[in-house]
């Protein structure tokens, strides 16, 4: 794990020291966006650099000019960079590659001889951000206009590796608080906040051992077992995950700097909506306000709601990976929204009821229905999982195994 | 009203937490890994993430007579020398320690994996360093005697104890050591870091220690269910003679396989692979280790060596000749191939030694170390 090796232990300490005894301010800035250089070059080598200072460069510009035929050029710049270094080869050998099948063997040539080896360090969420930043100026947003504050923005390493995914409008000001007013508090509760994090990172690795050794095992495994299997790789995802998160969250505050919480106890979740709302916040929200409204979002009627939201969640399971299997996930918690819409009705139908009525067994009705969305929801996200680290057929007869002996 | 303490407290906290679990990790050293030690059981190593510290492998020394009449030798070297396939009381160290007598004291610091300079060197370089009398034996294959070490499954040890000043002065070895915290490798930039800093902080002692009497903090593959047990409770893992002597040569498609790696290590003497085998020996072996070294050259079993051709195996039997030779000449006192008149029974596969190869090698080793310690007057 890069945030837990001696060298970056050893630099981050040193770094924080610095920058909580410079007191300018733009100083502070400075070292924030030189250490996420160094950040970058340290574990994303010179490829990041360069792939990062272009996309960074180019947005940069692109926002101060405002013109729509930029802003543009950016976000296809991005979203180019974003294919070209992830999905290349996925597109070539998986998706065109079978259907055009007469030029099979020359779609593997041209991935062989154009597909990257290496892919920049946090491309996946300096893009989204970089996107987010050029449609907003395009909505009409004020851009960036500080070079180093864009530096800042850009380059900021506690949130390069797993997000959260940042929104300017709100970094930006956090930014500005933060390095005008450090304090012993923020220090404090970053340490903490990384301890935790680092807990759930503990915790989630004694998992993935357990399950690296038992998956082979699972068809072999008693129905208890695989259920226990189940619960222990759907615990893994979520502390390895809201750990980094953590992670990110607590070294952000060291600095000062809030940034958005990604996780809100999804296993909490009542339905997949719910689940949306807690689950990797920042990457469903900008799923939301960058394709889902952008689609027509609800506006279109019931037909193209639910297209646009299969579009949506095939987009964001793509976003986790260059694979079937996380195509077919999201497809999956598309096809989960639409049917918890339509059995849930109005989300808030069962409250009323119980406002409405006063009466008691209403109200153990209500808890009993409540329970029974969140296990049904449970139910649903933890197969999902399934789907989600193993491929599509073994996750299917895996799925399978669970309901019979 | 909401208890909110000062983060300032918080932050004392946490330094005054480093700083127990600091003090404790100088104070706890796991001299109960000493006690009664035979070897290091196979379940104490690279696959439960079990490495032992410098002062833990110091308790072992220390933890047998003061007697400055007593030569300790130290067994090194790989799991040939550790014994594999051999279980109490039949282990080949136990055998040499009968046949060496009280004078001596044979400590058998081999491991699976390992390599002459890569773990048990040290505490021959500790006793050294204290003018105490040791001689290190310490085995390798026909191509090779130490290896790089990047390359060293121990090297968390050997940075270890070379952080904390247990080996011999010797700037090739340490000019080799410091370099290794900018190295382009982050395994072992991490490991050489990690040495450093663990000089002061003492963590790696604290959670050996806690990890051996109260139990592990990680799961890993090889341990399973007992990942989270004391690993003190662990016993020796390996299996009694007969059962090695009832599963024989495998045979079939093994056979051919194990005899491809046979025939892969011989490598011609007009090859550069010699130079850098010298200049690996020079550069990590202190000279005055080496003129207490006794260096063992292993075969392979008969059953296998027997499947080459005929040129094949006098070129093989000839590079353990050259080996030995090339190590005598880089400063080594003494260099052997033990093993040359082994049978195919010696051996329980093709490189581990039976109960039966276990004891022969126990003899010839115990008269090289009885003449040795006669050349050094001990």
């Amino acid at each position: 794990m890069i945030f837990l090796n001696y060298v970056f232990v050893f630099l981050f300490v040193c770094l924080i020291a610095v920058y909580r005894t410079i007191h300018w301010e733009i100083w502070r800035k400075l070292i924030l966006a030189a250490s996420g250089c160094g950040f970058l070059y340290l574990y994303g080598g010179t490829i990041s650099i360069i792939v990062v200072g272009i996309v960074l460069t180019t947005c940069y510009v692109a926002g101060l000019t405002r013109s729509r035929l930029a802003n543009v050029a950016g976000i296809v710049t991005c979203a180019g960079v974003l294919i070209y270094y992830k999905y290349m080869g996925f597109i070539l050998k998986e998706v065109l590659s079978p259907a055009i099948y007469s030029f099979h063997d020359e779609l593997g040539t041209i991935s062989n001889e154009i597909v990257p080896i290496t892919i920049p360090l946090g491309l996946s969420f300096f893009t989204f951000e970089f996107i987010h930043y050029l449609v907003d100026v395009r909505r009409g947003r004020r851009p960036i206009t500080n070079p180093i504050d864009f530096l800042c923005f850009g380059l900021f390493w506690p949130t390069m590796v797993a997000g959260p995914i940042k929104r300017y409008e709100q970094f930006i000001p956090a930014l500005h608080h933060g390095i005008a007013e450090t304090s012993v508090s923020d220090l404090a509760w970053g340490i903490g906040r990384v301890s935790v994090g680092l807990a759930k990172k503990w915790a989630a690795d004694n998992f993935t051992g357990w399950i690296t050794q038992f998956e082979g095992e699972f068809s072999r495994m008693d129905l208890e077992s695989r259920w226990l299997f189940l619960a222990a790789l759907s615990a893994r995802i979520l502390l390895d995950f809201s750990g980094y998160s953590d992670i990110a969250i607590g070294f952000a505050r060291m600095f000062g700097i809030r940034v958005p919480e990604n996780f809100n106890w999804p296993y909490l979740a009542r339905s997949p909506a719910d689940f949306w709302q807690r689950w990797h916040m920042s990457l469903s929200s900008w799923i939301r306000d960058y394709i889902y409204i952008p689609l027509g979002g609800n506006r279109l009627g019931p037909g193209r709601r639910t297209v646009n939201g299969l579009t949506a969640m095939l987009l964001c399971g793509l976003w986790h990976g260059p694979h079937w299997n996380f195509a077919i996930w999201g497809v999956y918690h598309g096809i989960g929204l639409v049917a918890g819409r339509l059995l849930s009705g109005r989300p808030s139908a069962s409250r009323e009821v119980r406002a409405a009525t006063g009466n008691s067994a209403m109200r153990v009705a209500g808890a009993c229905i409540s329970m029974l969305s969140w296990a049904g929801t449970m139910l649903f996200v933890c197969i999902g999982w399934l789907l989600f680290f193993y491929p599509p057929g073994q996750a299917v007869t895996m799925a399978s195994q669970l309901f019979v002996r | 009203m909401r208890f909110r303490p000062h983060p300032g407290y918080f932050l004392a906290g946490v330094v005054l937490a480093m700083t127990v679990l600091s003090v404790l990790g100088s104070r706890l050293v796991l001299k109960d890994l000493a006690v009664n030690f035979v070897r290091f059981s196979a379940k104490l190593g690279p696959a439960s993430d079990f490495f032992p510290t410098a002062r833990e492998i110091k308790a072992i020394v220390d933890a047998g007579p003061q007697d400055e009449q007593v030569v300790t030798v130290v067994v090194g070297g790989s799991s040939v020398f550790m014994g594999t396939s051999q279980s109490e009381p039949s282990i080949w160290t136990e055998l040499l320690q009968r046949n060496l007598g009280d004078h001596f004291r044979v400590i058998n610091l081999a491991r699976q994996s390992g390599a002459p300079n890569d773990f048990g060197n040290f505490a021959a370089e500790m006793l050294l360093k204290e003018n105490r009398p040791v001689i290190y034996v310490a085995d390798g294959p026909i191509y090779t005697f130490t290896i790089p070490i990047q390359a060293a499954t121990y090297k968390k040890s050997a940075f270890d104890a070379w952080e904390r000043g247990f080996g011999l002065d010797w700037p090739a070895r340490d000019s080799l050591m410091r370099k290794a915290l900018w190295s382009k490798l982050t395994e072992l930039r991490e490991v050489a870091w990690g040495a450093m800093l663990d000089r002061y902080l003492n963590f790696d002692d604290f959670w050996n220690y806690v990890t051996y009497e109260y139990g592990g903090t990680i799961w890993t593959q090889y341990l399973a269910t007992e990942s989270f047990s004391p690993f003190r409770e662990f016993k020796d893992p390996e299996m009694p003679p007969q059962w090695y002597r009832d599963r024989g040569y495998p045979g079939g498609e093994t056979d051919r396989r194990e005899t491809d790696i046979v025939r892969s290590q011989i490598i011609p003497p007009d090859s550069p692979h010699w130079a850098s085998v010298r200049s690996l020996v020079e550069d990590q072996v202190p000279p005055l280790l080496r003129e207490h070294t006794i260096s063992v050259v292993d075969l392979n079993s008969p059953y296998y060596v027997s499947r080459l051709t005929a040129d094949e195996q006098a070129s093989f039997l000839g590079q353990a000749e050259f080996m030995t030779q090339l190590l005598k000449s880089c400063g080594v006192h003494q260099s052997i191939v033990a093993s040359k008149d082994f049978t195919a029974d010696d051996y329980s596969d093709r490189v581990h030694l039976s109960v039966a190869g276990g004891a022969k090698l126990a003899e010839r080793v115990a008269a090289e170390v009885v003449k040795m310690a006669h050349e050094f007057g001990y």
